[in-house]
């Protein structure tokens, strides 16, 4: 059998990269070279995520096939915990929107507060959920 | 508002810190001289970028919101949280290989492991067996070890904290395969179980020769796929809806259909890459060291008590049997009336009816109906690799009766007689390894009648494992000073 261990998982990986993000929003500087970097990063989760979402409905393994179907299901998640107006199920319009909002303000024409409000909210789910999975039993009682 | 502040979990990693590497330290003092330099290197090495991690991030954190308290504890608390998970996955994960280490290394069967290896890594590897008390065979590895996390946190560090992480990983050079072999402890003075370790190695050249890859993309069966969607959607949620006359709720009412599917995407994912995996490291094993890896195998099987059902990292072990057999049988073997021949022929059609029994649900549905459509595409495409090297019937008939013969009479088979060349010869350790299977499994008891009567049954067996083990450990000094 093949035992993975890992000292940087993919969901504290995902976790940094939500992390950054919204410490870019919070800096109040977009243009600085590390908000741009980590608006970059944020930009290809969600086209990471989107990937995961296509993998998925076309049922398609490959390469990176399980690293994107991770992410496609912290964004789903996501979703559902803070995007899903209406009661919609589908959440790929929502994604597509977060992703659009991202390249806007990678381009510093992200004005539209409620967008930009949308993204703190997706990445900041993102960090606390891919944050918690990667939390250890506080306490093991058996007998 | 962060229920601990910033100065408990900056103050609680640096205890854990120099806790763990103090570990590390009197846990390489155990270790016998050579083993894993590399991985303790690399240990060492994540705990230090960790640190300068922590530290210069922090540091620039205090720079960029030195207005913005709440941001500050925020971010100081977030990735001193990060810090720790490292140090924890650290302590749970690797600490206890380095501990199991300070037992017992297996020496008489490296050197040959180590030959056999190059033939397939062309990268540097390091290589360490592992007693374990876990009843379990298993591959752990882990290509270019630290320096793959550290690049990780450059990826999410400040310009300052990048450069001191970048110099940190130039600094040092690891072997490119860092790998751990993981053996129960009750086979180590068996010879002929240890045969298992094959399949083992198999998993590394699977990594180092990226056969997995060179099979995808693979598409998942779609009915039974659907199906396994449809039947999670509407899965009652445990505890939940269960007050009187409220509707019970269900994965699709409480998630969406996306998420479900999206689960159901991911476990099917995990499961075919770690049964193809599996399929990958039995058919290099059977080539690399023909039937003696079906013997060990079946014998460990029993010895697991194996029901014949799939589990999420490996298919069911009848297929699997069944799938080393049919490969033996295109190697030429079960063509004639020859002992082996006649046991494995008798196997066969047992294996066969296990496999057609085999019960297959949920995502092993998925993935049994996947592997089953392309499963002629994938042994296409994995044999090529061992091709040169295949321990098929003619190699067999040409090397294992003169070993047998030693062996029969109670002679460690360290050299044999080379035909073509009229010289003593090393004995191949793949021919010395099959000539304990065939005397085990055909003429055990004319082995056991040169004993005294005295002399308990699993005592005679253990002689004929320390003779394979002399046999494997001479042969292997005498090919390296010949």
């Amino acid at each position: 059998m093949i035992r993975s261990r890992e000292v940087i998982p993919a969901s504290l990986e995902h976790a940094l990269i939500a992390n950054r993000v919204l410490a870019a929003l919070a800096s109040n500087d977009l243009a600085s070279q590390e908000s741009q970097d980590a608006v970059d990063d944020g930009l290809r989760f969600l086209g990471s995520v989107l990937k995961g979402g296509q993998l998925a409905s076309q049922r398609s393994i490959e390469a990176d096939s399980y690293k994107a179907a991770l992410a496609y299901g912290e964004g789903v998640k996501a979703f559902e915990l803070v995007g899903r107006p209406g009661q919609n199920d589908d959440p790929t319009p929502y994604l597509e929107e977060l992703l659009r909002c991202a390249s806007a303000l990678r381009e510093h024409a992200g004005d539209d507060e409620k967008a930009v409000e949308d993204l703190k909210n997706f990445f900041r789910t993102i960090r606390d959920v891919a944050l918690a999975s990667t939390e250890r039993p506080v306490e093991t009682v058996s007998w | 508002m962060q229920s601990i502040d910033q100065k408990t979990y900056l103050e609680v990693f640096e205890q854990k810190l120099h806790s763990i590497q103090k570990l590390i330290s009197d846990l390489e003092r155990g270790l016998p001289r050579g083993i894993s330099d590399d991985f303790i290197k690399g240990l060492k090495l994540i705990t230090e970028a960790v640190e300068t991690f922590l530290r210069r991030r922090v540091a620039n954190l205090k720079a960029t919101f030195a207005s913005d308290p709440k941001e500050l504890e925020a971010q100081t608390a977030f990735h001193a949280k990060v810090a720790l998970r490292i140090l924890g996955a650290i302590h749970q994960q690797y600490l206890p290989l380095l501990h199991a280490e300070t037992q017992r290394n297996e020496y008489l069967i490296y050197p040959s492991i180590d030959r056999a290896l190059r033939l397939f890594v062309a990268d540097s590897f390091e290589l360490t067996l592992v007693p374990s008390f876990e009843y379990n065979y298993a591959f752990e590895g882990k290509e270019n070890f630290a320096s793959s996390e550290i690049r990780l946190l450059e990826g999410h560090s400040d310009q300052g904290t990048m450069a001191a992480l970048t110099a940190l990983r130039n600094n040092t050079t690891l072997k490119r395969w860092i790998t751990f072999l993981h053996f129960p402890v009750a086979d180590r003075d068996s010879a002929l179980n240890l045969c298992v370790l094959a399949h083992e190695l198999g998993h590394l050249v699977d990594e180092a020769n990226k056969i997995y890859e060179k099979l995808l993309p693979i598409e998942l069966d779609k009915s039974s796929f659907d199906e396994l969607v449809n039947v999670r959607c509407k899965t009652p949620a445990a505890g939940m809806g269960s007050k009187p006359g409220s509707p019970q709720l269900t994965f699709e009412s409480i998630f969406t259909k996306a998420g479900v599917r999206a689960q159901c995407y991911i476990s099917c994912n995990e499961f075919l890459e770690r049964w193809i995996r599996e399929i990958i490291a039995d058919i290099l094993a059977i080539h690399a060291i023909g039937p003696a890896s079906y013997f060990a195998f079946n014998d460990f099987f029993a010895y697991m008590g194996a029901a014949n059902t799939p589990s999420k990292s490996h298919p069911a072990p009848a297929f699997r049997l069944q799938l080393i057999l049919e490969e033996l049988k295109g190697m030429g073997y079960m063509g004639s009336l020859s002992e082996i021949d006649s046991v494995l022929s008798a196997a066969l059609p047992r294996v066969e009816a296990g496999a057609k029994s085999a019960i297959y649900k949920d995502e092993a549905k998925v993935v049994q109906e996947t592997i089953k459509k392309g499963l002629a595409g994938l042994l296409a495409k994995i044999r090529p690799v061992i091709s040169g090297y295949s321990f098929n019937a003619s190699a067999y008939n040409e090397t294992v009766p003169k070993v047998l013969k030693k062996l029969k009479a109670g002679i460690a088979p360290i050299e044999v007689l080379d035909d073509r060349t009229g010289m003593m010869t090393p004995a191949s350790v793949v021919a010395i390894l099959n000539a304990g299977w065939e005397l085990y499994k055909t003429d055990i008891a004319g082995f056991y009648s040169q004993f005294r009567a005295e002399v308990p049954k699993m005592e005679r067996l253990g002689n004929l494992n320390q003779l394979l083990f002399k046999a494997v450990e001479a042969s292997e000094i005498l090919r390296r000073w010949k």
